[in-house]
């Protein structure tokens, strides 16, 4: 029996399964763009409300440290790299680098932006079927002139599907290396190599098939798409969703606020 | 009266070098043909089912379903000729039994009542119906495989092909493979079945090919071809040794 990956699918009858799949998509823009505008605390906030939400679908904040571990790794390399880069009030020195409060804050707030997106793409692809986001966005792109939706649709809906199966192949790849013992490498570049070849070709080859097995069945853009069917609750959600953007955004006018005033009376 | 649904003239794919491939392949598969096309891995089995799907266009001959080359008219050759593929893992597109069902007919783009209709009446043909709801992924092979039939079934082909369909099954989903199989041939549907374990379907096929290097080296009545199929690299599965195995 097969695993189900973090960004796969996952069936049930939350709220958030339910909604309509034209309103999640607008509120994780809305989301989104919110958390980008927002500083540090909102941020948090946000990972907060994510996070919670997660639990709400069984993917509880273990699961989600221990499956995102790579992409963790790769948001502490960012803060890393801001904290150091950034000139500013110096905090610490290490070995003559002075890494600094501003650098501090940034890298924060870059790598926790990074994770609320990421977090915010989960929730809904954990909760909605790849293709009713393919049909949503073909809804969205209908009066666009010019772009050929269907098509758009039909390559997003695409991307959504591999999104799981590379995790699948990474994740059965890194057991064969580990089973021969690939852990016990130390370069990071050979473990790298080790892990990233045979995934490629495994990747390539899944692509075929998964090609091969839709021209099978008659692939094409026209096709019947699904149904879009709302929950009742779309307005109310979307109303308290404005609201948390709001709050969200003002937390960081009111720290912005506060922190000029603490200029002024220095 | 036995109609030809599938005919091949003369089909010949080569890959690179002329040793790899098939050659010159002359078959015809009936409306009431169960064929079981055997022969070791790499001799052209799965190159010539693909064919008949459409799925590779030949190099030299052609593929005639009910008479028409199916090159012509691809989507109703797709329509009508159900490809169940090896790995069923490849054949799953959708995010749940219900969809992965519907997706052929949605490609047909039948209307969404229809379609609801035949997906309910596939999934409970193949007692699927309670795992409706469920990610593919987490089903079983053997549910995995009878999802990958569906997905063909409710597409209502005249002609299903199975490619190695009992590899990497335990012995119940095999048995269960099996009774379906048969059961979807005493209800009107032609089979191809590409396997190198014969033993399951020899005494319910109606004909077997022998393939080797890519050409058929014979056919004929399963039971009567079993002695000659080790000389080919397929075990024979009434010699001592395949039924002490099968113990």
């Amino acid at each position: 029996m097969g695993l189900v990956t973090l960004f796969s699918y996952r069936s049930g009858s939350t709220v958030w399964h339910t909604l309509d799949v034209r309103c999640k998509c607008l509120l994780v823009c809305l989301l989104s763009l919110a958390v980008l505008r927002t500083g540090l605390p909102g941020t948090i906030m946000c990972l907060g409300v994510l996070t919670a939400i997660l639990k709400t679908v069984e993917i509880g904040p273990l699961r989600l440290l221990m499956q995102l571990k790579a992409f963790l790794l790769f948001l502490i390399v960012i803060f890393l790299c801001r904290w150091a880069g950034t000139p500013g009030r110096p905090m610490v020195t290490v070995y003559e680098l002075e890494l600094t409060h501003q650098g501090f804050v940034s890298g924060s707030l870059v790598s926790l932006r990074f994770l609320a997106v990421m977090l915010l793409g989960l929730v809904l692809t954990a909760t909605t079927r790849s293709m009713e986001i393919k049909a949503s966005i073909q809804w969205f792109l209908r009066p666009v002139p010019f772009i050929p939706e269907k098509r758009v649709a039909v390559m997003a809906g695409l991307a959504l599907k591999f999104m799981p199966l590379l995790f699948d192949n990474a994740r059965e790849v890194s057991y064969a290396v580990n089973a021969r013992c690939g852990n016990l490498r130390k370069n990071p570049v050979q473990r790298l190599i080790n892990l990233a070849w045979p995934l490629l070709k495994k990747t390539f080859q899944s692509a075929d098939d998964l090609s091969l097995a839709m021209q099978a069945r008659c692939y094409s853009e026209n096709r019947t798409d699904p149904h879009f069917s709302p929950n009742g609750k779309e307005s109310w959600i979307f109303v308290m969703t404005l609201i948390f953007s709001a709050v969200i955004l003002l937390m960081d006018h009111w720290a912005l606020w506060a922190h000029v005033q603490n200029q002024i009376l220095n | 009266m036995t109609t030809v649904l599938l005919e091949t003239d003369h089909l010949t794919h080569a890959f690179g070098s002329e040793n790899t491939g098939i050659f010159d392949i002359c078959l015809s598969v009936s409306r009431n043909d169960f064929i079981v096309l055997a022969g070791k891995n790499g001799c052209g089995k799965t190159t010539l089912i693909r064919h008949f799907n459409g799925l590779l266009t030949p190099k030299a001959g052609q593929v005639l379903f009910n008479g028409r080359d199916i090159q012509k008219n691809l989507t109703h050759a797709r329509k009508k000729i159900g490809m169940v593929f090896q790995d069923p893992d490849t054949q799953i597109i959708a995010d749940t039994v219900f969809d992965e069902t519907a997706f052929g007919p949605e490609n047909l783009n039948m209307d969404r009542k229809e379609i609801d209709e035949k997906v309910k009446n596939v999934l409970t043909l193949l007692d699927l119906d309670h795992l409706q709801d469920r990610n593919p992924a987490t089903l079983s092979g053997g549910e995995k495989r009878r999802l990958a039939i569906a997905g063909i079934l409710v597409m209502e082909p005249e002609l299903i092909i199975f490619d190695e369909p009992f590899a990497n099954l335990d012995y119940p989903s095999i048995l269960a493979l099996v009774k379906l199989c048969r059961k979807l041939h005493q209800s009107g549907h032609a089979i191809v079945m590409t396997t190198h374990d014969v033993a399951p379907v020899i005494k319910i096929a109606t004909k077997m090919i022998i393939m080797d290097k890519g050409r058929i080296k014979v056919q004929g009545d399963p039971v009567s071809l079993a002695s000659r199929l080790e000389s080919h690299g397929v075990k024979n599965p009434f010699t001592p040794m395949a039924q002490a195995w099968a113990l």
